[in-house]
């Protein structure tokens, strides 16, 4: 990889754009120095520096390795940042509109699931900015700027994360690498699944596995069909757990055999001495993102899209990848990563991952839940 | 009940209203309102896929009567009944012959089961899921001591379930019996053995009679307080264990249906009061027949 040997800024001195965006404010925030740390309004530009931000990010391991970093994004710009530990964003989001109607801001930064971010749109609690104030959205993978009907930018991507199939070692000598094992009555009363359908994406895993693909979720009787045959897996699963916590815990210490997790957080644990592994299934690991989306009623919103620009560097989600193992948002091409780096965090790659249905649970949600509990929940 | 009010106005002077003033707004702000407002809420129009919008609409109190709902409404009912009869069973002896210890035992037991007050709903949970489990769980002392051949996991299980409520509600059940049983009059129970009756025999046939109110009040007590509970369930149980009160939380903390937690809630609270009522009215007919 020739990237591997040159630094960010030479990077962008040899980018056809970097000329270009070295001339905008947004940009001069994210490389400059604390004095250096503007951007600008309809009033002119504005001095960030001592400016501080709360920003949110998923607890535990996730949320620590997040906080290790924005030390260097105060030092480049003076903005401080108070790292929040959220929870799942289905909860977040929830919160974070509680607290909006209320006054309160509980982060100005957060980041949101696709679902959440779905959700946060629909319930108006999200800024919407011009890209323009992002230049370093350039480096991004197509579909990581994500714009209202307007065309103002909501979402911004954060990172990636897949969802595999992750193994105790002690329970497990050798690690099923199909998502069919879950039905293999082998694994009776020793799995952990996801118990929500809006993050589990059990629905798109069964309708891959057993369907022949995602096409049978085009329908609600096409739903049905998948559900019942999700539900075949009930006799094996000990645990339905809804925050990553838990399950963590439980595959830890082989309270569960095996069951479906985050790539990342396993990777990281397995480094850390846990008796854990990750495989990516034939069929495909599910890949889901986390965007980075502003609150409505911060008071702080150029700090909040220099933070986001800074964040959309190539160096910066190389960092997050190495230390979190989590799936960059910037195009592979812009980073140093070399290829056994690149599989360690993504596997097979985004190509062979399952990109989930999200619009089956933006628009059916409350009859996939009903039908969920029914069915899955149910005795 | 017109005529009651005038008795009591007439006894009760001007001041006496004006002290309770102070406590009847406190409750009206801290608790009327908030119920108020639930019970708008779980009027309002649910939008799916985002939030909720005001309106007077009656959908979540239909999808309330779905069987699945329905069905876990009864297993909550029978769960939390089960839970308040376990716990009264023991807490009433338990209670009973600790208001008859020396006052210096009585206070160090006293201070040990309250103590579990001290611990929150989610480490008793985990602590349970511990004890019960397979990795470091009670079943290993016994695979030690030669009794099981491997460990075994008893948790998430409905067993897991009511062990980790009746811990919970232990100690409000001893807080509800104690007042009551430590004024018992002991010229009552010594009368019963002088005429020749065993301690357990006048534990039986003098102080359960007499003590029916405490009791009832006990079992009430314990019987809201678990229907209330939702992280046992949710950490101990399995799906078809999960409370009314896990799908209240899931609905309101992860599909953002706020009106339909709402309109479940009401119903609990409306259940809830009315087997309050019939088990208070049953016990207050047979402690008038008696």
């Amino acid at each position: 990889m020739t990237e591997s040997s040159i630094s960010r800024r030479e990077f962008l001195q040899r980018s056809g754009a970097a000329g270009a965006v070295l001339l905008l404010p947004g940009l001069l925030a994210a490389c400059g120095t604390a004095e250096e740390a503007t951007t600008t309004s309809a009033a002119g530009p504005i001095d960030l520096a001592g400016s501080k931000i709360k920003v949110g990010t998923y607890g535990g391991f996730f949320e620590e390795n997040f906080a290790a970093i924005y030390p260097d994004f105060t030092a480049e710009t003076g903005i401080e940042v108070e790292s929040i530990s959220q929870p799942t964003s289905e909860a977040w989001v929830v919160q974070l509109e509680q607290a909006a109607q209320a006054g309160a801001i509980p982060a100005d930064v957060s980041m949101l699931s696709v679902v959440g971010m779905l959700r946060a749109m629909k319930g108006d609690i999200l800024a919407g900015f011009d890209e323009a104030t992002l230049p370093n959205s350039q480096y991004l993978a197509p579909g990581f700027v994500r714009k209202d009907d307007s065309g103002l930018v909501k979402g911004v991507g954060a990172v990636s994360w897949y969802i595999t199939l992750v193994s105790n070692t002690d329970r497990v000598a050798e690690s099923p690498d199909t998502w069919t094992a879950l039905w293999d009555p082998q694994w009776a009363d020793s799995l952990t699944l996801l118990s929500q359908p809006g993050n589990a994406f059990l629905l798109e895993i069964t309708a891959v596995s057993f369907f022949g693909g995602k096409e049978i979720l085009a329908t609600q009787d096409g739903v049905e069909e998948v559900l019942a045959k999700l539900a075949e897996v009930k006799p094996n699963v000990k645990l339905w757990y809804r925050d990553e916590a838990t399950a963590q815990q439980a595959l830890n210490t082989g309270e569960v055999a095996m069951g479906q997790f985050y790539h990342d957080i396993t990777e990281y644990a397995a480094s850390q001495g846990e008796p854990l592994r990750s495989v990516f299934p034939k069929e495909g690991a599910i890949l889901d993102s986390g965007e980075w989306a502003i609150t409505k009623t911060t008071e702080n919103l150029a700090a909040c899209q220099v933070f986001i620009n800074w964040m959309c560097q190539p160096a910066v989600q190389a960092r997050l990848a190495r230390t979190l193992g989590t799936s960059p948002t910037v195009a592979k091409e812009h980073m140093d990563l070399t290829d056994e780096e690149y599989a360690s965090f993504s596997g097979p790659g985004p190509d062979a991952a399952i990109r989930p249905d999200y619009r089956i649970y933006a628009d059916w949600e409350d009859w996939i839940n009903q039908k969920w509990t029914e069915q899955i929940f149910s005795e | 009940m017109s005529t009651d009010t005038t008795e009591q106005a007439t006894d009760t002077p001007l001041r006496a209203y004006r002290v309770l003033a102070f406590p009847v707004a406190v409750l009206g702000i801290f608790f009327l309102a908030p119920f108020g407002f639930m019970l708008a809420t779980s009027f309002y129009r649910r939008i799916e896929g985002g939030f909720y919008e005001p309106a007077f609409v009656t959908d979540s109190y239909e999808r309330l009567f779905s069987k699945i709902f329905l069905e876990r409404t009864a297993f909550s009912i029978q769960i939390c009944l089960l839970v308040a009869l376990l716990v009264v069973l023991i807490g009433f002896p338990f209670t009973f012959f600790l208001t008859r210890m020396r006052q210096r035992s009585q206070t160090v037991l006293l201070v040990l089961t309250l103590s579990a007050l001290t611990l929150s709903e989610v480490i008793v949970a985990f602590s349970w899921n511990v004890i019960l489990g397979r990795s470091s769980g009670l079943s290993n002392v016994l695979v030690w001591l030669g009794l099981m051949s491997e460990p075994k996991s008893y948790a998430p299980s409905y067993l897991a379930v009511v062990l980790g409520l009746m811990y919970i509600a232990f100690p409000y059940c001893i807080l509800t019996l104690y007042p009551s049983l430590s004024r018992l009059d002991r010229e009552i129970t010594e009368a019963a053995e002088t005429l020749g009756a065993s301690p357990w025999r006048t534990f039986w046939t003098v102080v359960v009679p007499i003590s029916r109110l405490t009791i009832l009040a006990a079992f009430l007590l314990v019987f809201v307080f678990t229907l209330g509970s939702y992280l046992i369930a949710a950490i101990l149980g399995r799906p078809q264990h999960w409370t009314l009160s896990v799908f209240i939380s899931d609905q309101a903390t992860f599909n953002a249906n706020v009106p339909f937690a709402a309109a479940m809630a009401m119903f609990l609270t409306v259940l809830s009061l009315a087997i309050v009522g019939a088990v208070s009215w049953l016990g207050g007919r047979g402690e008038r027949v008696s």
